[in-house]
């Protein structure tokens, strides 16, 4: 008995404490240290902190206007984002799964984006849009190619869209590509004999068999999504003004550059809040599911 | 109808390449326009460079401090991967084993924790390493990212552990095999699969993650690709040909990675979401 309570100690200091000391150390402590930091008035660097309470929070969401648009632009960004990147990545899924010749070098083509860091496809597009556009309008008179895609408004929330999901979608269709890969082909045979046709085999049975599927890919983009900066610091800067600024952005300049600690702290702690709460509604509705299934 | 229907085959097939080729030409124009001088690249922007002009990669790869940036990333890459592989394994392996109470709320916190933005713990997260003396050291880096990237790993390799049989372990210990030589000799090599996965995925996002490195390295001489590309793309906005070299130099190492890695690649992305 005492030796085995001895080789479990063992066990723990040997197998488990390295990770988990680092773990609790660059991520529990931060956590709660960012908390903690949301109810001050700090500027980060002074030994002096002032104790506000929740005013911080308060203040965010009664006396903040700036916060609002970045609240705004990153919902828009998010539910524009999750169901774009979802339909086409399915698309190309069901495209690349057909018995199309050259479907290797489709998945190859389409993935490739991925590869490349959100930061450098943030620059990359500046380029198209930038110099790219304004030379295919030179030679076709397309209007389409004359808007000012990153000056601001809904233009440049649907030209962040566009950058994002090039670079995105090639993940989830690899997802979706392995989801249709488990779906049954007899059950496709037997509709077909019952005289299901096309379209009706991928409503009736195909989609259904990928509802799980569907749901991760769905959670997937939006924890993708809230968490995006990169992009938005190298595609536009943030700007016109705040106009794309999203919550993770925000964040980083509120403490890098205004050196207001604690108010950034209020507003991780709020986009924290925001996808834990997601994951929390992802998980319950997977669960449920499954019940019915 | 049998010739009908090859044509429209063939047309769909053409259609669909057509398409695919317009989904890659950004990152193909930019690489063209990284051989053409500035003047070329606005007057002639997507077609292919006159000459195999090679300045800009001369002034770029000097300038950008290209050969120190690129080792630095494949140094950080390297050490952080297989740090990260070698604790998570024996972590996830103890873990898995006990099932127990602890060792479940273990996983499930480390699960959860792969929902949490970098961002909303990132700037006490930078406080401390700062106090710890880990900011600009590229060891340090190493160090940090052990923890960030470890829930994944663990989670996929406690996943493929309940696949191994305890037989095979309790065989090798009534042989007189200690724990910790059980799990190097016999589960280690095991979870080959497993951890070849970990490592192109791990790759393809340290490679390409631009937050940390951003907040934890300042010197020039310490910095990854991503953060120089960053602050070279700063100061030459106005210079397209010096600014879209720099992109071809950052973006050709991971393309040349993916297009020989593209299986397991592909077969990491699928253990590594399949969580649900």
């Amino acid at each position: 008995m005492k030796n085995k309570k001895k080789s479990l100690v063992q066990e723990t200091v040997i197998f488990v404490l390295p990770l988990m000391a680092l773990y609790f150390v660059f991520f529990i402590l931060p956590l709660v240290e960012g908390v903690y930091y949301s109810l001050f008035d700090w500027d980060g660097i002074s030994k002096t902190k002032n104790f506000i309470g929740f005013k911080n929070y308060i203040k965010l969401f009664t006396n903040d206007p700036d916060y609002f648009i970045s609240l705004g632009f990153t919902l828009k960004y998010v539910v524009l984002n999750v169901i774009c990147t979802n339909v086409l990545a399915f698309l190309l899924a069901l495209v690349v799964n057909s018995k199309l010749k050259c479907t290797k070098f489709l998945r190859t083509c389409f993935f490739i984006p991925n590869v490349i860091s959100m930061l450098i496809v943030g620059y990359i597009w500046r380029f198209i849009f930038n110099q790219g556009f304004s030379a295919i309008y030179k030679a076709t008179g397309w209007s389409f190619f004359n808007i000012s895609w990153l000056g601001g408004g809904n233009a440049s929330i649907v030209a962040t869209v566009i950058v994002a999901m090039w670079q995105g979608v090639g993940y989830i269709m690899i997802l979706y590509l392995s989801g249709l890969q488990l779906v049954d082909t007899s059950l496709l045979e037997a509709a077909a004999i019952d005289g299901a046709n096309k379209v009706q085999q991928f409503f009736k049975v195909t989609l259904p068999l990928m509802v799980p599927t569907i749901g991760v890919n769905l959670f997937m983009v939006v924890s993708q999504s809230f968490r995006q900066f990169d992009l938005n610091l190298s595609l536009t800067e943030g700007g016109p003004g705040r106009q794309t600024t999203s919550l993770a952005l925000d964040i980083y300049t509120e403490g890098y550059q205004n050196n207001r600690m604690g108010y950034a702290e209020a507003k991780a702690v709020i986009l924290f809040l925001i996808v834990i709460g997601i994951a929390i509604l992802q998980l319950r509705l997977t669960r449920s599911k499954e019940v019915e299934a | 109808m049998g010739k009908a229907v090859n044509i429209k085959k063939i047309l769909i097939e053409i259609a669909m390449i057509l398409v695919a080729v317009l989904f890659v030409s950004p990152a193909w124009i930019v690489l063209t326009n990284s051989f053409k001088p500035l003047g070329e690249i606005l007057t002639n922007t997507f077609g292919l460079p006159k000459s195999f002009y090679l300045g800009n990669f001369g002034y770029v790869l000097e300038n950008m401090n290209y050969a120190r940036v690129f080792l630095n990333t494949v140094l950080i890459c390297v050490f952080a991967i297989s740090i990260t592989i070698l604790l998570s394994a024996m972590c996830a392996y103890r873990l898995s084993r006990w099932n127990n109470k602890i060792s479940n709320v273990i996983l499930l916190v480390l699960m959860a924790s792969m929902t949490v933005p970098f961002q909303s713990i990132m700037l006490p997260f930078a406080k401390i390493c700062k106090s710890l003396g880990l900011t600009d050291s590229l060891a340090g880096i190493i160090l940090v990212l052990v923890p960030l990237y470890c829930p994944m790993a663990v989670f996929i390799f406690q996943g493929f552990i309940k696949s191994i049989p305890k037989e095979i372990e309790e065989a090798a210990e009534m042989d007189g095999c200690g724990k910790v030589a059980t799990f190097f000799r016999i589960i280690f090599p095991l979870l080959k699969p497993a951890t070849s996965s970990i490592v192109v995925l791990f790759t393809l996002q340290m490679w390409n993650d631009f937050t940390l490195p951003l907040i934890m390295l300042q010197s020039e001489s310490k910095k990854t690709i991503t953060t120089t590309v960053y602050s070279f793309f700063s100061a030459y906005s106005m210079r397209w040909d010096y600014a879209l070299t720099s992109l071809s130099l950052s973006i050709l190492p991971m393309i040349i990675f993916f297009l020989f890695m593209q299986k397991y690649i592909i077969s990491g992305i699928i253990a590594g979401a399949v969580k649900g």
